[in-house]
């Protein structure tokens, strides 16, 4: 080795004088010197890599051939995974909880049922299937975009008319027919308010009205006169404001 | 199936088995409650349901309050109506003509209870009104006998009214009984309701 050494150091001088003639002998010696213990470090630094890269890869193989080789080491009364398998298969015999599959195992810990569960009986799923009839019918009737429900709106808005219209005119004959044949005038009189129509607005104007030529509402949902104004008192041939 | 180990609560069951165990038995009634029919043809109208409150914004003004009151009635009818036919519908086991049947009776109890109601609150305003209207005569000298018999007037409102209730009824009876027609075609042909 220190031959090895000694003959390197010599041919590095060589070559270094004949690169470069005017490196003085100290100047080449230090140089190769310093080039030599690199070199030496390099080299063992190869060596290190390359053995660490032989016992990774050994490594490596030795687990690809134990895994090719079947990986578990085989215990007594553990069927191969050749052999057939309770509830997958078929039933091979009682099983013990080692000898069980690992996904098998993995589904019975996913269904580990409470202690008060009792596994539905044919009535019991009849009961099941009949509340969610129930509750489909229920969640039908309920839904808003039924025909149902639509119709009933419909009829619903035409009630509150039919309630709002008997109601009015109840009101407004009731009194107005006892008015009849009576000189009394009757004033017009709307509800003063922003949804009063011009035609309301002309006839309250117009007013009052004999008993006889008194205007029909000239609308649905016309509340005015509601309630009736105060009758006033006429004679014949002329109109008198009688204080009351 | 086979129980294993000590505990007889565990089994081993294959996939088909743990789904029927989930779609069976491990649903809520909240999961039910959840399921949202499916879309048909139903379910091209949409619309809220009815309330069965009288509308405030119904004409001009506010409504009185004899108005209001006499409005609620006629649509707490219609609503109890609403409510029976749903009961009835819900029913699974009833056979389709006693549904029919039974919807006829409450349409008909409905008609006539809402005839009688309204019969009784024009007949009643029309009293008051004609009470008023005469204390409102005698306050300007004019004396004036209540009218005894009902009038024209009165009998004629009383008749377009209890009409307007026999329509709503009858309407709804035909709407229902279309209804029902074209859900036992669309059942018979297609499989839904």
């Amino acid at each position: 080795m220190a031959h090895d050494n000694q003959s390197e150091w010599t041919t590095c001088m060589k070559q270094r004088h004949r690169s470069d003639p005017n490196l003085t002998v100290d100047e080449l010696r230090w140089e190769c010197e310093y080039d030599r213990i690199f070199l030496q470090a390099q080299r063992d630094a190869d060596n290190h890599i390359n053995m660490g890269t032989v016992l990774i890869t050994l490594g490596v193989a030795s687990l690809i051939y134990t895994h090719l080789q079947g990986g578990q080491k085989p215990r007594p009364g553990v069927p191969l995974p050749s052999q057939p398998v309770a509830g997958r298969i078929g039933i091979a015999g009682p099983l013990g909880e080692m000898n069980l599959p690992s996904d098998v195992l993995r589904i019975s810990t996913y269904i580990r049922f409470p202690p008060d569960f009792i596994l539905p009986s044919n009535l019991k799923l009849d009961q099941y299937k009949y509340l969610y009839e129930q509750l489909r019918h229920h969640g039908r009737l309920e839904d808003p975009r039924t025909i149902e429900n639509i119709q009933f709106k419909w009829q619903q808005d035409i009630a509150d008319k039919v309630g709002s219209f008997g109601d009015l005119e109840a009101n407004k004959q009731g009194e107005l027919e006892v008015y009849k044949e009576e000189n009394v005038v009757i004033p017009w009189e709307t509800q003063r308010d922003d949804h009063v129509c011009p035609v309301c607005g002309l006839l309250e104007v117009e007013g009052p009205y004999f008993p006889s030529e008194y205007p029909e509402p000239p609308h649905f949902g016309c509340r005015c006169n509601d309630p009736f104004p105060e009758p006033i008192r006429v004679y014949p041939g002329r109109y008198t404001m009688i204080e009351i | 199936m086979i129980t294993i180990f000590d505990d007889p609560r565990m089994v081993v069951i294959n996939e088909d088995i743990l789904n029927t165990l989930i779609s069976t038995t491990q649903l809520t009634v909240k999961d039910l409650e959840a399921l949202k029919p499916l879309p048909t043809h139903k379910a091209q109208n949409k619309t809220s349901k009815p309330d069965f409150k009288p509308n405030p914004h119904l004409g001009e003004g506010t409504a009185s309050q004899t108005e209001w009151e006499y409005r609620e009635k006629i649509l707490s009818l219609l609503k109890t109506l609403y409510t029976d036919i749903q009961n009835i519908k819900t029913k699974e086991e009833t056979h389709p003509y006693l549904r029919t049947s039974q919807e006829n009776q409450l349409i008909d109890q409905f008609i006539q209870e809402g005839q009688k109601l309204v019969k009784e609150h024009i007949t009643k305003t029309y009293q008051e009104k004609h009470q008023l209207a005469t204390e409102k005569l005698k306050k300007i000298g004019i004396n004036k006998k209540i009218p005894l018999t009902p009038t024209e007037t009165m009998n004629l409102l009383i008749d377009y009214q209890t009409f307007s209730i026999k329509k709503i009824g009858e309407t709804l009876r035909l709407q229902l009984e279309n209804n029902d027609k074209l859900n036992n075609y669309f059942q018979a042909a297609y499989g839904t309701r």
